[in-house]
């Protein structure tokens, strides 16, 4: 490229965002994504209305891979990884690989990482499977199924008995991941008030240990109304099966424990930093934070390296979309 | 550029250092009592005051919620206020801090006690925090929990709970462990987490300057495509008005309104927006009082007797377009038109939203491929575009119309979905007093990643 | 202004009936603002004329005009040649306006398309209240600017009847007590003393008891 490019790792929601904007400034952008095609993990999420919205903050997302494809000043670059980076801000050098071989991209004035983050169960041992309405799934499961759902349902068969296990991977110091990562109360929840929504016999139960604030007052009384079961704890064992049975410490009872039967379980996975995390930090020269996730080392201003999304900690999509307006801004401020 | 700050607030001062900093200036207008309304559009407002107007390019609205003890025949501190110093001056040797009663605090109150905890339990107060929820989704509040912990500090969570008071000192019962245990705890050191509301002050403040707020007070908070500070008018933009101070939170939300005014300043100028044909313009105000972005306002040229569009204002949804009685107003980037339709394939037309269905309709297109000649689209920029007479219209050519928007409560423009869907009760009534099938007439919601409701919806009309 | 409601369609269909080149007429002033008879529902009204005809298979010819008002003879002008090409005019005016239009185009029948009802104003978008009667001799000066003789459901001229109850009239508990309006404005204004000045027997025929008024400003007519 021989004019001045801002460099994207990541094509997901923050990396299209960022690039999206700048390209609107006139400013050349060019996005390294390891997938086939754009949009990382939010592509595949469901929207959470039931007979309402229930302000998931996907509509934000709209068209946004199209118009990202489409645009002139946006070059994508898909199945393909960045491998190396030399020079200083304003004046960088880029080596990405792809199934062709390497290649090297000149006059790159700042970088923009955005690699996203991975799911925690794709970290664990636990192996997610799925079979009509049975199985155990992760919460990535269920936003497919529920961005494929049609007028009357979710699934082919309705299960009769669903459990959500919450913190899957947050709050765990075994998990290595001693933090809240702040989506899975949101996303698990709106999920189960769509699939009250169209099964209002389906039993449906939490296993959880804090609510996290989704909306203000009486959420959690809201949910109760709606025949939603909690348990505060986490469970022992699952044992996979047809049913699957979650084993529990029931709470109160000083330690009985206690088998439920579910027809599916939903693993309300939590957000661990991207498998690419320690390649692209050694690359980039980044540091991280106590719970693994990337940060910068020295001023983005200064050395042209900005974060942005999930690579940095777990962020809402409206977090996230709002974080990368601003990383455009940042940058597209230091061009002008 | 100058930036007026509305409202009064703890963050006034932090925000004025930082727009400072950035080469902007900001123009304090703390009395919101002074403000008989605010004009103009993004880049020119006028705020009116009973003193003269304050020009400014944008408006951050920071005015406070209301904290109020929410038990207030209990003697207690407040959370949010210097209590962790009223209990250190008294030397006491044991506070107990209290969250979400009689309903769930937000988020923002764990973090204060979660802090407030630790910093009395390292000064070695004995301190007992009861909650029903631990709320740690902020990056670092879970480890601050732990500190908390580490200092000894005691966490209990419970699922009911009432009070009984002797003198100052109040007695908590609390049932924990499921309902299985109660304890009781005496206190003469009681905090309690306020409970933040939107006051009348907040509401009356977003009347004046137009802006749309939610149950709770948030200027974003039911319209997923607004968010963080933006309002529905453009250039204004509402400042954490449900906080009781400065948190990290606060310091995000400074940062994006900072970066959002700059990216307003640079944007360009708004292509698709409405006219007004000042002939046909009977001066109802109709316009100015659908339009949910404050974006129609009476021209102030004397040779024109009539309304006029605020171009930077206006997003184009068309909601003042199929409300119009005059038919005075349109669109220079029009989706929806009342003429007879010219050739057109198919016997079903389906007006479609673009943020919602016409998306839908695209991801759902493989599924489509069979009947894909027997649809015809005309997609608009919201269901508010959509009026009576062009579904009637439509129907002089086509067996049947549908019309798709967006959820409620997910409208961009907060209420085109409610009018379509006036619109088409209106269309189907009319259809009924002609002795004619309303349900010639389909109306159908959903959001972009619904494709398969969309086909669905489709195939089924089709029939 | 003026406030109408629109005729049941059936009703305008029926009217109709057997002619066929067909003028409608919107007015652009006091119907459209309260959305009865402006260019908005004209088209409307046409669209849905469209279809019945396709359904019913009537050879129709439909025509709509946009005069800025009926009532006064130029916009009526404007419109000459299409009132002369069509066999029925449909007037979406108020009550003065068809009865002009029909002065004006005496070989054509002239129909009205909406009900005429009051003089009011607008209290949101969409609803429309009555205010004045035109009585010709008004006494807001000695009511605190309520009406008695449109917000009392009698017309009572010295204070409420026995059936104002909880500041509602008896006809309707959503109708609100003219009389008790007028005591509040009063005591709000420190007026009271007004009502204590009786109101003697009024002379009706200032009100269309009298017959059709005219109104004649000589400064104006040389």
């Amino acid at each position: 490229m021989s004019m001045s490019a801002v460099l994207v790792i990541g094509g997901g929601l923050a990396g299209c965002v960022t690039a999206l904007e700048l390209a609107s400034r006139g400013i050349g952008t060019v996005i390294v994504e390891k997938d086939r095609r754009l949009g990382g993990k939010v592509r595949d999420y469901g929207c959470k209305a039931a007979s309402r919205c229930n302000q998931c903050g996907l509509c934000i997302v709209g068209d946004l891979w199209a118009r990202v494809s489409e645009h002139s000043d946006i070059e994508v670059l898909t199945e393909s990884r960045l491998v190396d980076l030399i020079g200083t801000k304003g004046n960088y050098k880029a080596v990405v690989r792809d199934k062709n071989g390497s290649r090297v991209i000149d006059g790159i004035s700042d970088i923009v990482v955005s690699i996203g983050f991975d799911g925690a169960s794709s970290a664990t041992s636990a192996q997610v499977q799925y079979s009509g309405g049975r199985g155990v799934i992760s919460g990535l499961k269920l936003e497919q199924l529920l961005a494929q759902r049609g007028r009357h349902g979710i699934f082919d068969e309705a299960p009769s008995r669903i459990a959500f296990l919450q913190c899957f991977g947050s709050r765990d110091i075994q998990e290595k991941a001693p933090y809240c990562s702040r989506v899975c109360c949101g996303y698990s929840t709106r999920a189960a008030r769509v699939i009250r929504h169209h099964y209002p016999e389906t039993e449906i139960t939490f296993f959880y240990m804090d609510l996290q604030e989704v909306e203000g007052g009486t959420y959690f009384d809201v949910l109760k109304k709606e025949n939603i079961e909690f348990i505060p704890c986490r469970p022992v064992s699952i044992v996979k099966g047809s049913p699957n049975r979650v084993l529990y410490e029931q709470p109160g009872s000083g330690g009985r424990l206690v088998e439920r039967e579910f027809d599916l379980i939903v693993l309300s996975e939590g957000i661990h930093p991207a498998a690419d995390s320690d390649r692209i930090a050694e690359i980039c020269t980044l540091g991280y934070d106590r719970n693994g996730f990337l940060k910068t080392i020295s001023d983005s201003g200064k050395t042209g390296i900005y974060l942005a999304g999930c690579v940095s900690g777990p962020k809402k999509i409206p977090e996230v979309y709002a974080e990368s307006l601003q990383v455009a801004q940042q940058i597209w401020g230091g061009v002008r | 550029m100058r930036i007026a700050i509305i409202g009064k607030s703890p963050i006034n001062e932090p925000l004025k250092e930082r727009l400072l900093s950035e080469g902007l200036t900001p123009v304090l207008v703390e009395n919101i009592n002074d403000i008989l309304g605010v004009v103009g559009q993004k880049g020119d407002f006028a705020i009116r005051t009973r003193y003269g107007d304050v020009e400014a390019g944008y408006v951050i609205a920071t005015q406070g919620p209301e904290l109020s003890n929410p038990v207030p025949e209990v003697p207690s501190l407040p959370l949010s206020g210097s209590s962790v110093q009223n209990i250190l001056d008294k030397n006491a040797k044991q506070a107990v801090l209290l969250l979400d009663y009689p309903d769930e605090s937000p988020g923002i109150m764990t973090e204060i006690a979660l802090k407030k905890a630790a910093e009395l339990a390292r000064k070695r107060v004995n301190v007992v925090c009861l909650a029903r929820f631990i709320r740690t989704s902020g990056g670092y509040l879970e480890q601050l929990y732990r500190e908390a912990r580490h200092f000894n500090a005691v966490f209990i969570k419970y699922s009911e709970l009432s009070m009984d008071c002797f003198e100052n000192a109040v007695v908590i019962h609390a049932r924990i462990n499921e309902g299985n245990e109660t304890i009781s705890i005496k206190t003469d050191n009681l905090i309690i987490a306020e409970k933040i509301s939107a006051g009348e002050d907040i509401r009356e403040m977003a009347s004046r300057l137009r802006i749309h707020l939610d149950d709770e007070g948030k200027a974003s908070g039911d319209n997923p495509f607004v968010f963080s500070a933006m309002t529905n008018r453009k250039g204004v933009f509402a400042l954490h008005n449900t906080s009781p101070g400065l948190t990290n939170e606060t310091k995000e939300m400074i940062d994006y309104t900072i970066a959002a005014i700059k990216m307003e300043m640079a944007a360009g100028k708004n292509s698709g927006h409405a006219v007004v044909d000042a002939d046909k313009c009977a001066l109802c105000y109709t316009c100015y009082r659908v339009c949910t972005h404050a974006a129609m306002a009476p021209d102030p040229n004397p040779d024109r007797s009539a309304m006029m569009n605020l171009e930077e204002a206006c997003y184009g949804c068309g909601i003042c377009v199929s409300q119009c009685p005059a038919a005075a107003v349109r669109l220079t980037e029009a989706g929806m038109e009342v003429k007879p339709e010219m050739a057109m394939k198919g016997s079903l037309k389906i007006f479609c939203c673009e943020n919602s269905a016409k998306l839908a309709f695209e991801r759902a297109k493989p599924e489509l491929e069979e009947i894909y000649d027997k649809v015809d689209i005309t997609p608009v920029s919201c269901g508010g575009e959509i009026t009576t007479a062009g579904i009637l219209s439509a129907l002089h050519r086509y067996r049947k119309v549908l019309v798709a928007v967006c959820m409620d409560d997910a409208c961009k423009h907060l209420e085109g979905n409610k009018r379509a869907k006036r619109q088409v009760l209106k269309a189907q009534q009319l259809l009924k007093s002609i002795a004619m099938d309303p349900g010639r007439i389909e109306y159908v919601q959903l959001s972009h990643a619904m494709p398969r409701v969309m086909a669905e919806t489709v195939i089924e009309a089709l029939g | 202004m003026i406030v109408a409601e629109q005729k049941p369609v059936k009703e305008i269909i029926e009217s109709l009936e057997g002619f066929r080149r067909i003028l409608i007429a919107s007015c652009g002033t006091c119907v459209t603002v309260c959305m009865a008879g402006g260019e908005k529902e004209a088209v409307e009204l046409k669209s849905l004329l469209d279809i019945w005809n396709k359904e019913t298979g009537t050879e129709n010819d439909i025509n709509v005009v946009v005069p800025k008002r009926q009532c006064d003879v130029e916009f009526l002008d404007e419109i000459a040649v299409e009132a002369e090409n069509a066999d029925v005019i449909l007037s979406m005016a108020c009550g003065a306006g068809v009865q002009f239009m029909a002065e004006r185009f005496p070989a054509k029948v002239v129909l009205p398309a909406l009900n005429t009802k009051f003089m009011g104003v607008t209290r949101d978008v969409g609803l429309w209240t009555e205010m004045c009667q035109g009585c010709g001799n008004c006494i807001l000066e000695k009511t605190g600017g309520v009406c008695p003789v449109t917000r009392c459901s009698k017309s009572n001229f010295n204070g409420p009847c026995g059936g104002s109850s909880g500041g509602k009239c008896e006809i309707d508990g959503n109708v609100d007590c003219g009389w008790q309006l007028i005591y509040d404005r009063l005591k709000a204004l420190g007026r009271l003393d007004r009502l204590y000045e009786i109101t003697d027997v009024r002379d009706w025929r200032t009100s269309r008891d009298g017959g059709p008024r005219k109104v004649e400003k000589k400064d104006m007519m040389v």
